[in-house]
């Protein structure tokens, strides 16, 4: 699997295709993976989760498997839709490839970060990432939208 | 508070070690203002008028944290105003406003109040350094302290108690020359339940949520109370079996307090059997209570108590009966009586029967045979006397304001 925002190697539609599903696979993977720990700290009544007053905390990590897993998804739909013969290739597709992979990144890991350490009612500092991601989510949203 | 909406406020202020003005912390406050912040739910206290009622019932109560709690209510203080007119006209409409929650000498004696114990008190009302004014914060900590030691569980089954104030350390820190010699101001052994601060003055005289409670206004034993106000001493809620003449002859012996004139029965009988006896319900609910508290029965003995939690086992009051059950189940073999305080009378009677015949063929009731407890020589019960005391109950209706 290239790197993650590498492009030296993708050149055509095809290699962003195989790039799209493969991230797509793996985050889903990573991030599945994270909702299976946090149902296990569910079920083990695990108190640095879901004590009230790590309710931040609950809330944050719900959240970097929400968007995480979701987002895999959208990696998968993408790549797909690059293999089907006939559909427009989007302009722009480096950019789009990027700000798409990078929002998967940031969204969910911002998310992660917030709820490691926090501030009662408010999530950590690493929140600060989910804005950007979710700009690039938009980016590259916008850029398939023109596209289809 | 609207100002910290604002994101990079909040976070500009984790960032620093500096409090946050835009939040009224208690211990931040003046000692006044400190208690008024808890006074305003732990007080009691009306409407100062019609409009003020009104104008809170259309926008909320107008008291914010930090501001002077009497300029927008009524603080019921009997001691301090209780002739003023606004008492007068709140007496008019509700004759038992001050005798539902107040002794007669106008301390608070219900429960979740203690607001108004504090004022009363001489360690805020007397205090002039604002450093040496007593605050609820004296004592108690609303979250656990980061330094408690203890686990969460016992933080708060000491009611919120801070560590280290559980015990004599809640007045310690303010009254270190008595502190520093125990002994020589309590006359009991260090050790002794005796010598706790906390049991002479601040007792279990406060009534509510089925037990009594600690009164929260710092006062000294007096016999004085006890016959005048008609309020348990602290002496005698720990020396059930003693009279209170006993009580009177020690507190001369020791702090040269003058006793009151006593009746006869004062002098022969202990103050907790004529508290059960002849005492009102609110009295009878403080007796029956201590009858099951650790100490007291440590320094009185138990097994003597048993008729006298029996007979309140019949109680009129449903409160004064559930006392009483739960004070002789902490008696050895009673733990598991079966009691049911809001049984048909007929039951509960039978129930109270059964106690009393146990009780007579067990070691228990030869244990003490004190003309005082109301046992004849031969150790059997004087129920003249019993019945010749209740007869003279006061049975004026008694309804507590928790
Ligand atoms: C908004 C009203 C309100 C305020 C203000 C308030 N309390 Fe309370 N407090 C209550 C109520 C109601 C309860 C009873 C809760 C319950 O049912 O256990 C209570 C219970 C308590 C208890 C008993 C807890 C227990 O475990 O038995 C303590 C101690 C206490 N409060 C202290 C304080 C102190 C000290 C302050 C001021 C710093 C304060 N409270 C301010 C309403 C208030
Ligand atoms: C925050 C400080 C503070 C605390 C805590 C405190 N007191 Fe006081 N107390 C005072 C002050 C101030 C006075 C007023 C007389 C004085 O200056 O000594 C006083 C007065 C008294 C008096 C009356 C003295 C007199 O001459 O009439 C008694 C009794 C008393 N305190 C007992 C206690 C007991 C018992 C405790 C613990 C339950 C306690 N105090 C906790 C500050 C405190
Ligand atoms: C001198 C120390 C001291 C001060 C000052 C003090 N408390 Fe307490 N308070 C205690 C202790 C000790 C207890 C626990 C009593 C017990 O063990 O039963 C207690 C218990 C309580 C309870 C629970 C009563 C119960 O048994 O359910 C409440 C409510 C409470 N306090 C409120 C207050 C409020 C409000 C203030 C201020 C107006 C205050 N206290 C000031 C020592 C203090
Ligand atoms: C919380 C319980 C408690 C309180 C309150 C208490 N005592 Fe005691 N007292 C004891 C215990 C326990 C002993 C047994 C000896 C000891 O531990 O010092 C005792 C012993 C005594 C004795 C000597 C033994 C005897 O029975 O003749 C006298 C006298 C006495 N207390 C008087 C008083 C007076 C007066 C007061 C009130 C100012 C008082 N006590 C308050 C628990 C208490
Ligand atoms: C056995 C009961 C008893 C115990 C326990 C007790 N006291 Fe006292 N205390 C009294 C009596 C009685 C008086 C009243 C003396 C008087 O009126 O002259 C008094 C008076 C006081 C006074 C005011 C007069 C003075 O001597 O300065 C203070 C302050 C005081 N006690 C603090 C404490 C402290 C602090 C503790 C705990 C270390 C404590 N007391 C424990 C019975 C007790």
């Amino acid at each position: 699997m290239p790197p993650a925002g590498a492009t030296t190697g993708a050149t055509t539609p095809a290699d962003y295709a195989r790039r799209h599903l493969r991230f797509g696979w793996w985050s889903l993977l990573v991030f599945l993976t994270l909702g299976l720990v946090l149902e296990t700290l569910h079920g083990f009544k695990v108190g640095f989760y879901l004590d009230v007053a790590n309710s931040t905390r609950r809330l944050m990590w719900t959240l970097a498997h929400a968007h995480g897993a979701l987002l895999g998804l959208v990696h998968l739909v993408f790549g797909l839709s690059l293999r089907v013969p006939g559909e427009r290739t989007p302009a722009r597709l480096a950019l789009l490839s990027r700000a798409l992979v990078g929002a998967t990144v940031l969204l969910p890991g911002g998310f992660f970060l917030g709820g490691v350490t926090f501030y009662s009612g408010d999530p950590g500092v690493g929140v600060a990432l989910v804005p950007v991601g979710a700009v690039l989510l938009l980016l590259a949203v916008l850029l398939a939208a023109r596209a289809s | 508070m609207r100002v910290n909406r604002n994101p990079l406020r909040r976070y500009a202020g984790y960032g620093d070690d500096d409090a946050d003005t835009t939040i009224v912390q208690p211990a931040r406050l003046d000692p006044a203002r400190s208690a008024e912040v808890c006074g305003q739910c732990h007080g009691i206290w009306t409407f100062r008028d019609a409009a003020d009622e009104r104008t809170a019932n259309a926008h909320g109560l107008p008291y914010r944290p930090g501001d002077v709690l009497r300029e927008t209510r009524f603080v019921a203080q009997p001691k301090v105003d209780g002739s003023s007119d606004q008492m007068r006209a709140l007496l008019a409409a509700d004759p038992e406003f001050v005798r539902g929650s107040f002794w007669a000498d106008g301390q608070v004696r219900v429960s979740g109040r203690e607001y108004n114990g504090l004022i009363d008190s001489p360690c805020f009302a007397d205090a002039a350094d604002p450093e040496r004014t007593m605050t609820c914060l004296s004592c108690h900590a609303m979250h656990q302290s980061a330094g408690d030691p203890r686990p969460t569980a016992a933080w708060a089954d000491t009611h919120q108690v801070d560590a280290g104030r559980e015990g004599d350390g809640g007045c310690a820190g303010c009254h270190a020359p008595i502190a520093a010699d125990v002994a020589a101001h309590t006359k009991h052994d260090v050790d002794s339940a005796g010598s706790r601060c906390y049991n002479c003055h601040m007792p279990y005289t406060s009534y509510g949520l089925l037990r009594a409670i600690r009164s929260h206004t710092v006062t000294s034993p007096s016999v004085q109370e006890s016959v005048e106000v008609g309020r348990p001493n602290a002496c005698n809620l720990c020396h059930l079996d003693r009279t209170l003449a006993w009580t009177g002859d020690w507190l001369r012996a020791w702090y040269g307090i003058r006793p009151p004139a006593l009746e006869v029965e004062e002098r022969a009988v202990a103050a907790s059997v004529l508290w059960v006896l002849r005492g009102d319900a609110g009295l009878r609910a403080l007796a029956a209570w201590h009858m099951g508290w650790e100490p007291a029965q440590e320094a009185s003995g138990s097994g003597w108590t048993v008729p006298y939690l029996g007979e309140l086992l019949g109680d009129p009051y449903d409160a004064v009966r559930y006392v009483a059950a739960q004070s002789l189940r902490s008696l050895p073999g009673l733990g598991n009586l079966d009691y049911d305080y809001v049984a048909p009378a007929a039951a509960r009677r039978e129930a109270a029967v059964d106690v009393l015949r146990a009780w007579r063929s067990s070691p228990a009731a030869t244990e003490r045979r004190d003309a005082r407890l109301l046992y004849a020589r031969d150790g059997s019960l004087d129920t003249a006397a019993m019945r010749r005391l209740f007869d003279t109950r006061d049975r004026r209706p008694l309804f507590l304001r928790e």
